[in-house]
């Protein structure tokens, strides 16, 4: 197994790094993937059993100069680790005018991610940082547990309003209730509705757009569900704070597919990189 | 003693004040023949401070010997011991300071046992301080400074570059040097959990310091936090004097606003030091570590570092080994740390 990367580009460093940011704040604990194009944040934590999921995926090409990677074996080229990108978040923190930034697998007295920050110093040969990251290696028996969710059978979907209108509504409703409902219609409107014992905060978003989802057998989803009707689903408001809050992705497109009840699945999309967020309905 | 500051030094003199109270609960108040002395140490003894104030950073100083009945042979004031909480108050708000204050005039009276701070502020407001002291023994961190084989001297916004790099929660760090390359890194004691503790190391050339010298291959341990108390007060950002007898020691030469004198505060801070009393009766503080450290500094208190650094002691002259057993010890010794 091994694990070579470098970035020399310093809007590269800077994007990844706030890419790493956002993970950050959204996980203490992930797992990270890493294939021969991609790299894969992924925090698959009991979606089902209520607990949130997020899947990462990241174009290796558009962020790294060089990058060198071998899997556990041949036929299985992957490898799978467990970090708290917090660290690696720390470790970029004070590279933003980095000559380059190294990173490499090692194992000396623990499998760790070794990040060597090499700064410009007023001297001839640079100042060279090296952070030790720990990381866990996942056996490959454990694999399947970080499969990419597929998209769920939603019953809307639409694009998100301004992330930034989104953030502010969403953190002053914070202060009334700890949970929020989310609904949506296939007209392009969106409501954040919070109710408490003494009032009820509705926030109405209209002609936001709904996308087009091709199904894989070519048909075109839910023509038959009468379009001002709503799906809607009650989430615990703070997960949905920690994302819109914490997010430094800046997607070109943001949007959020709502089931009925059930799971409420945001997707930040950007050129370079992707963002899935699942937050499960609660009763 | 009578001192007055004005102008610019009286922010410099607010910062040592702040500097000094992120170390320690008290300070002494030393008014010397050549200037005025502030020392303290923090309550683990792992570190020591001192700011010397040269009688030329002073509008006006004034030290007159008062001879004291039962020292006949040195007709020194001895030094007070100032609560630092209630000296604080006089220097708030240090930044805005010189806007409001004209003039920061200090008379000691030993009789009295009372120092007065009069600050004299804009539209004929008079704010006056009087505060008790404490007659003490004298306290003098003890190292010979002339005698260490390693010596760095680098600018203090390097020393921030450095520190930037380590969490704010890391409490200790290694310092190891060789002729080569000066190598910062994060410290963990030895029954750490090195799976779960991201580690942090700078390896820096010696072409960055201004002055370096090393005679000796060494490793010193330091609490990182004692470090970043003097960088706080480092704003006119002077060489930092760094040795592995863990003796820093800072210069500031403020040339630029002062074109009628220049004065030279002498900073020196002192991590995990031996601290020796001077009266040859008492017992030696000499190696005083408790890991439980109480006072404000907080935090594990680390072993003295020469206790791991075993290559180094050995290299090290003979004068400069530990000292074992409390000895009686004049007031002319300097003493030996190692």
């Amino acid at each position: 197994m091994r694990f070579r990367a470098k970035i020399v580009d310093l809007a590269c460093l800077n994007h990844f790094s706030r890419v790493v940011n956002t993970i950050a704040k959204l996980a203490k604990t992930c797992t990270l993937r890493l294939t021969v194009s991609k790299l894969y944040f992924i925090l698959s934590d009991k979606v089902l059993n209520g607990g949130v999921g997020m899947w990462c995926e990241l174009n290796q090409g558009n962020f790294f100069d060089e990058f060198q990677m071998e899997g556990v074996s041949a036929e299985h080229n992957e490898i799978y680790l467990e970090l708290m990108p917090e660290n690696l978040s720390r470790a970029l923190k004070t590279a933003h005018n980095a000559k380059a930034v190294k990173m490499k697998l090692t194992n000396k007295h623990c499998p760790c991610l070794r990040v060597a920050v090499e700064l410009p110093s007023l001297s001839s040969s640079s100042r060279i940082v090296t952070h030790d990251i720990p990381v866990g290696v996942i056996p490959r028996r454990l694999w399947n547990d970080f499969r990419e969710p597929s998209v769920p059978d939603f019953d809307v979907s639409i694009y998100l309003p301004a992330l930034k209108i989104m953030k502010s509504v969403v953190e002053r409703m914070r202060n009334l209730s700890n949970y929020v409902v989310i609904e949506a219609n296939l007209s392009g409107e969106m409501n954040l509705k919070v109710e408490t014992d003494l009032v009820c905060v509705t926030t109405h978003f209209k002609d936001l757009g709904n996308p087009s989802w091709a199904l894989e057998d070519g048909c075109q989803s839910s023509q038959d569900r009468d379009p001002e009707s709503m799906a809607e689903a009650r989430i615990d408001i703070r997960k949905l704070q920690q994302l819109l809050a914490g997010q430094q992705v800046n997607p070109t497109k943001a949007l959020c597919n709502i089931v009925s009840k059930r799971v409420v699945h945001l997707i930040l999309l950007h050129e370079d990189v992707s963002l899935q967020y699942f937050i499960p309905a609660l009763t | 003693m009578k001192c007055v500051i004005v102008g610019a030094h009286l922010r410099v003199f607010g910062r040592a004040i702040h500097a000094i109270a992120r170390i320690s609960d008290e300070f002494w108040f030393d008014p010397l023949e050549k200037g005025l002395a502030l020392r303290s140490v923090n309550s683990s003894r792992s570190a020591y401070a001192y700011v010397f104030f040269s009688s030329m950073f002073f509008q006006h100083y004034c030290w007159a010997a008062v001879p004291q009945p039962h020292q006949k042979d040195k007709q020194l004031s001895p030094p007070c011991k100032l609560i630092i909480k209630s000296v604080l108050p006089v220097f708030r708000c240090v930044n805005v300071l010189e806007r409001n204050v004209e003039k920061c005039s200090i008379y000691t009276n030993i009789n009295d046992h009372h120092i007065t701070f009069q600050l004299l502020c804009k539209h004929g407001v008079v704010k006056t301080y009087n505060l008790t002291f404490q007659e003490c023994d004298p306290l003098q961190a003890v190292f010979a400074k002339h005698m260490c084989p390693n010596v760095l001297k680098f600018h203090s916004r390097l020393l921030a570059d450095i520190m930037v790099h380590f969490p704010t929660s890391q409490e200790e760090v290694t310092l190891s040097v060789t002729p080569m390359k000066v190598c910062f890194k994060s410290y963990t004691e030895e029954d750490a959990d090195l799976s779960k503790t991201m580690l942090t190391e700078i390896q820096l050339n010696p072409d960055e310091f201004d002055y370096f010298q090393i005679g000796v291959d060494s490793e010193v341990t330091f609490c990182l936090k004692e470090l970043r108390v003097k960088d706080s007060w480092c704003f006119q950002k002077p060489p930092v004097c760094l040795s592995p007898s863990i003796l820093t020691s800072l210069e500031n030469q403020l040339l630029s606003a002062l074109k009628t004198w220049c004065w030279k505060p002498a900073l020196s801070w002192l991590p995990c030091l031996t601290l020796t009393r001077r009266l040859p009766s008492s017992n030696h503080l000499a190696l005083h570590h408790s890991r439980k450290a109480q006072g404000h500094v907080q935090g594990k208190l680390k072993k003295p570092p020469w206790i791991k650094t075993a290559a180094s002691r050995q290299m090290l002259p003979k004068s400069h080994r530990g000292v074992k057993t409390p000895r009686a010890q004049s007031q002319q010794n300097l003493g030996v740390l190692w």
